[in-house]
Parts: C-alpha cells; structure tokens; sequence
C-alpha cells in the first residue's frame, strides 16, 4: 500500500482509563476480529495482564478502513505497555508511530503515567489526538477534561473525540481522526533497510520473532539481516503483518508494521530498541535511542524444596527466552541454600515473573526482598557493583557507596499534598518542583532514592492518599550516601539473606523494626531465640522469642489416631516449608519482611 | 493371639460445652437407640466370627462414648449380654465410661454382673461453678457419690479430671486433685481442655465470655499437679495418665504400643491388618449397611511400612518408658537408632529426649512439648 495510506498510531492512556476496550471496539469497527470471535480485550493477551487489567508485552494489529473520503487506510495501532516498569519499551514503540490516541478519563482527568508517557510522545514529535473517553459516566466532565488537557499538556483540545468505548460512542470519529491528522509515514522505500524493533516474542517452533517497523527501505523472504546492536546475521524466513493474527505477506516497505521471522534462537538477538538492517549494502548507522534493557531492581529466588533447583532453572531459562529483560545467575545463601538473584526492570516486573514462575510453572519459591544496584568504591581504587546486600565488602574496604536516584513524578488532589511531600521527604526525598494542575490537582516532582521506592514508596503513597495518587519515575543517575549493611543475626548466626543496605540515618530503626517483625512471624522453638540486627559487629536492636512452653496435654485415645496423625502432619507440613538456620525453622514469609516495616 | 475392642456409644443426655465427639443429644436426634444398638450387635455379630474363626481372643473391652451409660437400661443390658454372646473373651480388662450423673446403684450392678471390672468416670472437675460452664450436668456431690458407689463394685475405677478450665487456677487444680486423692481411685487421667472449633465453648473463648488460663499458667498446672499426684503415689505412665501399680489401662496401651484393634459403632476407628478404618458418621448409613449385613466402613487405607514406624514413635513415645529398641528391632528388624538417626540427633541436640540402652523418651523437657517431637517424626 502506499505510503499516503499508512497510518502508525499508539494509545496513550492510564490504566483503566479504558485503552484496551477502545483497541477491541477499533479492531471490530474495521472487521479485524468479529464480534463473535472477540475475547474481551484482544490486545492483552496474557492472563496475568488480563488479571491485573495491564498490559506488559505489546502487541500491534493492523486495521483496514475504508474512510469517508472513499480510500482504504492501512492503520497499524501499536499497543504500549501501561507500567513506569517499562517506559523503554513504550519509547520504542513510540518510535515506531507518527502519532498516538491520547485517551483521558472524562471523570478522572489526566494522571502521572500518562503524562510521563505523553512527554515520551512528544519528544518523538507525534501528532496528538485528545480522546475523551467514558463520557457515558454520571460523573464525566467533559469540559474538565478539555480544560486539563490544555493547561497541563498544552495541545488544543477544542477538536478532541468524545467517545465511550464501552458503549461504542465516537469509534467512527476516532478512526476518522488518526486519518485525517496522523501524518503518514515518510521513510525512503530505497533508502538501505532500517526496521525498528518495538517487540519481540519466543515461539517454540519458529524461535524469536521481531516486531518492526520499517523506517526505511524494504524486506523481503530469504534475505539475509544483521542486527544492529550486535552485527549477528540471520536469514529471513517469514515476513508478515497482524490481522490481528500474524499473516504472511512475504515483504515490508518503509512505513509498514509487521513481523520477521528469521531463525533467531535467542529472544536477547531481538533487543527491543535495536535496528535491523541487511547484511549485505545495510545502512551505516542505527535508528538512534537503542539501549539495552538494564535490570533496576534485584532478588533472590530460592526453591522452598532444595530439590527443585533444576526445575526453577528450567522454568527460569524458558521466561527468559520471551523476555530478555529478566537475567538471572547461580547464587548461594547459607540459610536458603541454592538459587538464583535475579534482575527485573522494576517491581511489577518482578512480581509477575514471580507468580508465572508459581502459577505456570508450579513452583513454590521464597524470594528475598528486593533491591538495588549499588556503586561502591573501594579504598584500593577499584569500583564494583552489588547487586545483593550480603555480598558488600567490609566496612574498611569501602571508600564510598552510591546508589540509583530517580525522578519521580506525583499527580494527586491538593489535599494531600501535605501528606505526601512528607512521606517523599522522609524517603529522603529532594524537592525538585510542584503545580498546579488545575484548581484541584497537583504535579510534585521529587527525587528519591530508587532504593526507598523499592521499599514501600508505592503501598504508603496509596494509603496516604487513598489510592488517589498516581505516580511514576525514571532513573536519573547515581549519588553518592551514606549507606551501611545491617545484618540480621538469628540463634547468634548471620542470616545472610535477611541483610539489607539502609541510610545509616535510617538503620537503627529499621533493624528495630525487621527484628520486631521477625519476632511475630518467626514461631516459637523449643528454646530462647534471640534475633539481632547488627551493623558489623555492633547490635542495633534485639529482641527474643521465648521458649514454647507447652504444646500437649491431651487426650489421645484410639480414634483419635488418625486425627492427630493429621495435625502433627499439618504442623510438620509448616514446617516443610521453613528453612532451617542453625537448629532454627524460619518461615519463607520472614525473608519479605523486610519489605513490611514502615 | 489376643487383641483390643472398642464400641462406641453415640449418645449423651446432653452435649458438653466443650464436646466435639460423635455423638447426640437424644432431645436433638431422631436416632433412636433401640435401632443403634441392633445395628451395633449385628457388627459386634460379623467381628466376632471374624475373631473366632482366626482365633484371636479379646484380652480389653472399652465401651465408651458419648455416655454408654446413658443408654436406656434394657439397651446398655442387651448390648452386656450380647458382647459375652459373639465376642471371644478371655477375662479381659472391661472398661465402661460413665457420667457420675448416670451412675445409680441398679447400673452399677448391671455392669458389676455382666463383668464389666473398670469404671471411668468423666468427674472432670469439682467446683460446680465450673462444672456448668463445661455443660456438664452433675455436681461435686453427685461425682462423689457416683465414685463410692462403683468403688465398692470395681477393682478398678479412673476418674478424668481436667485441667486448664476457664478461669481456673493452679491452687484450684492442686485443690481439686488433693480431694480427688483422698478418694484413692486406681487410676486419673489428667489433661487440659482444649477447645475445639465449633463448639459453643468456642464461641464464649471467642467472644471473651470466658478466658482461658494463658500458656505458662497452664505449664504450671500440669508440672504441679504431676508432681503433686507422684507425691500421692501414682505413676506417670503416659502424657495424661497416672495409675497405682497395677492398674495402667491396658486397653488404652494397645493404642500407645500401636497394637492392632477393632473399634465398633458409629464412627468407631480400627487398626486391623495393616490397615486404618473408620466406620461412617453417618447414622442412616450405619443402620442401613448393618442391616444388609456389610460392614459400615467409611475409609480404609493401608498403612505403609514407614507410618507404621513413625505411629510407632509418636505413639510410643506418649508412654514415660518410650519406645524400647529391642520391642522396634522385633517389629521392623530395623534399628530405630538407625531408621531415625536424624531426628533423634536434633532431638538429643535441644535436648528433647533422652536415650539409654534401651530406649528412646521424652525428657523433662520434652514432656511438655512433646507434640513438636511427635512431628519430628513424621516425615
């Protein structure tokens, strides 16, 4: 199709401001999915997005539309991921679009993730189409919304569609929109070959697949390709486009959207972010902006039963191949013995590969709290990174610590600012900037140590604002603290799973409250156990769990047997899934606590 | 060959408080006992042939319930008659339980006639107060009375006493037991009270009506009323039981030393030829299945060779003496110092047990805890 024809669009919206219902009512207004064969929410393919109402992997469909001016369109909609886990990858999608649906809340107005995303929009110059959606609720202020639309985005929202994508109201006039006022693409269709990789996912049978756009040139079967980032060569098998199904079309032209798939074996030769090209006459340079998808946040993950170690390798090694965002290595703790640290781009990212890794592949783990990268700079000159608290070298070897700061940006009704400029500043938090949105709402930008969002930054700014808040960050850079190890002693013996890195301003109370924690969820042994937090050979708190005293005294008569042979196993199933430290049994939840101290 | 049988008896005047055993109030059941006893003769009928045709004797009888005793005095005699009528005994131990509120003399001479030669009554407490808070229906008095009247008819008479009762202290368990003593019965089982879900007592636990003595009060109780009934001349012989020489249940061994045994009635259990069984709970279905004359069983499974060694341990080991190595070592042809090696080093290392040449116990301070050894091995 000609270029003129083409349109390549994305949908900006917060979550359940209605992006996927929309995406559903355009794939059936074009015929792309019939009513009948409709799941709800097409797009979303996963259950675990489907359960949590996001999306994480992305997924493009291409929509014919006959338009009113009498010409079929080619509108390609590429779908974003709608988590601050995975803002590059909704740049690079974003790349990949000449515009994008900007879909607000009639009754909810704009929050921070879209205006992040909105930013993201309009640094790769896309056209902006304002979608009001849900105007079909009580509660929607379609006004309000315009209003809010011009101050904070400042785009002119007197044209913006009105639509209720629930109720099918405006889906004409949205479709009518991204004709008229998307540009079409401009690539050269002669110009040496330039795909944008926006997605990628692992088939069993074909290997990775790349999601692209063509910038540039073309591509057709049975050429040879290079990826950019790393000069490996594949052959291409398959070229095709989604309807919403892959199709086979045997070739791609500047401005089009489709898929490759060329023997990849390995999902990590299919970075998101990266240029593909020909290896024979390819183009000079990349498309600017790839990088590679670095891990923020780490954990370890143990098997409860140490006799799973395989089988969470396997289960490990297979996530992996859809998502090269997740690495993961061998790594030994005394108290949870083997299992792996694993990096994830943020802390959803992590709880879903978590609950895959126990819901799809049966897997009982226990998962230490997660953390940081720290830069620490040795006396000796050398600088390391760490990446597991019980792993920082010795006080007297470290010359300075610096952790990951980011921006984070807060969007909440003005009443409780107050409260969450308190709770930022008691992250050590850095006043950046604050405005208002409109007379309610207001914009607060903080930096804050990426190490205190881990902690419990999210749950507190919900229960302080009453979920009202929204919020979302990026990384900005490494800065120098005043970072210690405190370790968590059980029974006199190190728990090196339980270490954590705190501010030194902030490990005293948090020691006190990890051992307080630990003394409720830890059950009583037969003896005295003490639980320390320490830094290096100094206690900073302590507490006990006394003795149990007595557990007996009954009755145990002859149909009683089997009866408590049922609850001394139950006892002992608990205990199953404790780890044993010295002659104590720690319960897996223990090794989150950390995570449960405010 | 001797062995161990067991009848139930599903019904009571009225339900205790604290009572989650099969059984019925007869003003909350249309169960009537006429037809229950019928049906349990029909079992006591198929066991016994069973019995004699392998030439096994009855060496312990235990009826027990709900309240045996409580049964309509022609029932209870008819059930006595006909348990001489199908079951081989050879002058077994004979065990009736009994409320002291059902205890008269013309029962006590049933029993005394048909051979019945231990008693055990549930006097569970004396301080009336509390004895209505538990649902029971008798009084102090009534206990006393009900106690004289079968000490002079049986060689052998147990009185359960409990401990741990809402509000009560150490000084009023010692004072309880002190009484108790001055009676001179042959042997007391002595155990807390525990609560279990659904019960009413439960729900006045639940909503604060009632407190429990808390952890430590009730360690308290059971070291000073075990020393105190040792200093009086009973033996400690299991977790909950202390008898003068002579009179340790024997029946009740048969569980311990996990020694194979018939249980009969509704939602009676077995440990009969490797295998665990229970008897349906369900009324209808008992009487039903009798009178088409099968089995009322409602789960069978075979024990393997590994629970049987661990039911031996924890089963075992509520007996002071233990478990003796030689009596495993015959059973298994296995050392249990090797099949447990592990558990029994974490055990000696916390100090929960203690061994000899002999055999393997619970400590001093395992005792109160023992059910955190019992766990350990189970695997």
């Amino acid at each position: 199709m000609q270029q003129r024809n083409i349109r390549n669009f994305s949908i900006i919206a917060h979550i359940d401001h209605g992006k996927s219902t929309l995406a559903d009512r355009l794939l059936e207004h074009t015929g792309a999915v019939s009513q009948r064969d409709m799941s709800e929410q097409i797009l979303d393919q996963m259950d675990l997005e489907r359960e949590r109402g996001i999306t994480i992997k992305l997924q493009a469909v291409r929509l014919l539309y006959q338009a009113k001016d009498g010409q079929e369109y080619m509108l390609n909609l590429i779908d974003t991921p709608g988590h601050v886990d995975f803002t590059y990858e909704v740049s690079r999608s974003l790349a990949a679009c000449e515009g994008a649906l900007l879909v607000v809340d009639a009754a909810q107005g704009i929050e921070a993730q879209t205006l992040a995303n909105v930013y993201l929009a309009l640094e790769h110059d896309l056209e902006i189409i304002p979608v009001i959606n849900k105007i079909d609720l009580p509660s929607a202020d379609v006004d309000k919304a315009r209003q809010q639309i011009e101050d904070i985005i400042g785009i002119p929202a007197d044209e913006a569609v009105l639509t209720s994508a629930k109720e099918g109201i405006g889906i004409i006039d949205v479709l009518e929109s991204v004709v008229q006022k998307v540009p079409p693409p401009t690539g050269d269709a002669t110009a040496p070959l330039r795909a944008l990789i926006f997605d990628s996912h692992y088939d069993a049978y074909r290997g990775a697949i790349a999601y692209v756009r063509i910038m540039e040139g073309e591509i057709r079967e049975r050429t040879k390709i290079k990826m950019m980032s790393n000069g490996k060569v594949f052959e291409v098998a398959e070229i095709g486009t989604f309807g919403p199904r892959m199709t086979r079309s045997g070739a791609l032209c500047a401005g089009e959207v489709g898929y490759i798939v060329a023997g990849v074996k390995n999902v990590k030769d299919t970075r998101v972010g990266d240029t593909i090209t020909t290896a024979d006459q390819g183009a000079v340079e990349a498309l600017p902006g790839y990088r590679r998808a670095n891990p923020m946040v780490f954990c370890g993950f143990y098997p409860a039963d140490n006799g799973e170690y395989e089988e969470l390798r396997d289960a490990l090694d297979k996530l992996n191949l859809n998502d090269g965002a997740l690495t993961f290595e061998p790594e030994t703790s005394e108290a949870l013995g083997f299992g792996f640290r694993c990096g994830f781009l943020g802390l959803l990212h992590m709880e879903i590969i978590q609950e895959r890794l126990e819901r799809e592949y049966n897997l009982s783990l226990i998962t230490t709290a997660p953390n940081v990268v720290y830069h620490v700079n040795l006396t000796n000159g050398d600088i390391i990174e760490i990446d597991n608290p019980s792993r920082l070298p010795k006080a007297t070897e470290i010359a300075s610590i610096e952790e990951p700061f980011v921006t984070a940006r807060v969007i909440l009704p003005n009443d409780y600012v107050g409260q969450v400029m308190e709770l930022c500043q008691g992250k050590r938090g850095i006043f950046i900037n604050m405005e208002y949105l409109d007379t309610t709402r207001v914009n607060l930008i903080y930096e804050i140590p990426l190490s205190e969002i881990v902690f419990d930054f999210f749950d507190l700014l919900k229960s302080r604002t009453r979920g009202y808040a929204s919020f979302d960050y990026e990384l900005v850079g490494y800065r120098t603290a005043k970072l210690v190890k405190v370790d968590v002693l059980i029974n006199a013996t190190i728990v090196d799973a339980l270490s954590f890195i705190a501010h030194i301003d902030r490990a005293t109370p948090r020691g006190r409250e990890l051992t307080s924690k630990l003394r409720e969820i830890i059950p009583r042994q037969m003896f005295e156990v003490p639980i320390q937090a320490a830094i290096g050979q100094k206690v900073i708190a302590r507490e006990t769990i006394k003795a149990m005293r007595k557990n007996v005294l009954d009755k145990c008569y002859g149909g009683d047997i089997s009866r408590k042979r049922k609850l001394l196993e139950k006892q002992k199933a608990g205990k199953k899934r404790m780890k044993q430290v010295g002659n104590v049994e720690i319960p897996q939840e223990a090794f989150m606590a950390v995570l449960r101290i405010d | 060959m001797e062995t161990s049988v067991y009848i139930h008896i599903p019904f009571c005047r009225a339900k205790c408080y604290y009572c989650d055993f099969l059984s019925f109030a007869y003003s909350a059941t249309n169960f009537s006992p006429r037809d229950y006893v019928r049906a349990l003769i029909k079992e006591l009928s198929i066991r016994g042939q069973q019995l004699s045709d392998a030439g096994i004797m009855v060496s312990t009888l235990y009826i027990g319930g709900g309240t045996p005793t409580a049964l309509p005095t022609v029932e209870l005699a008819t059930l006595l008659d006909n348990c001489h009528r199908y079951l081989p005994l050879s002058s077994p131990e004979w065990t009736v339980e009994a409320n002291p509120g059902t205890i008269t003399p013309e029962l006590v001479k049933l029993l005394g006639q048909a051979g019945v030669n231990r008693i055990s009554l549930g006097v569970q407490d004396l301080d009336d107060h509390r004895l209505a808070l538990l649902g029971r229906l008798h009084t102090a008095a009534r206990a006393q009375q009900a106690f004289l009247l079968c000490q002079d008819s049986f060689p052998s008479v147990s009185l359960d006493i409990m401990a741990a009762l809402p509000g009560q202290t150490e000084a009023q368990l010692l004072t309880t037991l002190a009484t108790v003593c001055d009676w001179a019965p042959q042997h007391l089982s002595v155990y807390g009270l525990k609560v279990e879900e659904g019960t009413p007592l439960a729900t006045q636990v639940a909503s604060g009506h009632l407190q429990l003595p808390d952890e430590d009060e009730t360690l308290a109780m059971f070291l000073s009323g075990r020393q105190f009934l040792q200093a009086q001349g009973y033996q400690h012989y299991e977790i909950a039981n202390f008898a003068q020489t002579g009179h340790r249940s024997l029946h009740n061994q048969t569980y311990w030393h996990n020694h194979p045994y018939l249980g009969l009635g509704l939602g009676a259990h077995s440990y009969w030829q490797g295998r665990r069984l229970e008897n349906t709970c369900q009324p209808e279905l008992y009487l039903q299945q009798l009178a088409m004359g099968q089995l009322p069983l409602a789960v069978s499974h075979a024990v393997t060779r590994e629970q049987e060694m661990e039911d031996t341990m924890m089963l075992g080991l509520r007996l002071l003496s233990g478990v003796r190595f030689d009596v495993f070592q015959a059973r298994f042809q296995q050392d249990l110092r090797h099949v447990f090696a592990k558990e029994i080093k974490h055990l000696l290392a916390l100090g929960a047990i203690v061994t000899d040449n002999t055999a393997i116990r619970l400590s001093e301070a395992g005792l109160p805890v023992a059910n955190l050894v019992f766990a350990e091995f189970l695997r």
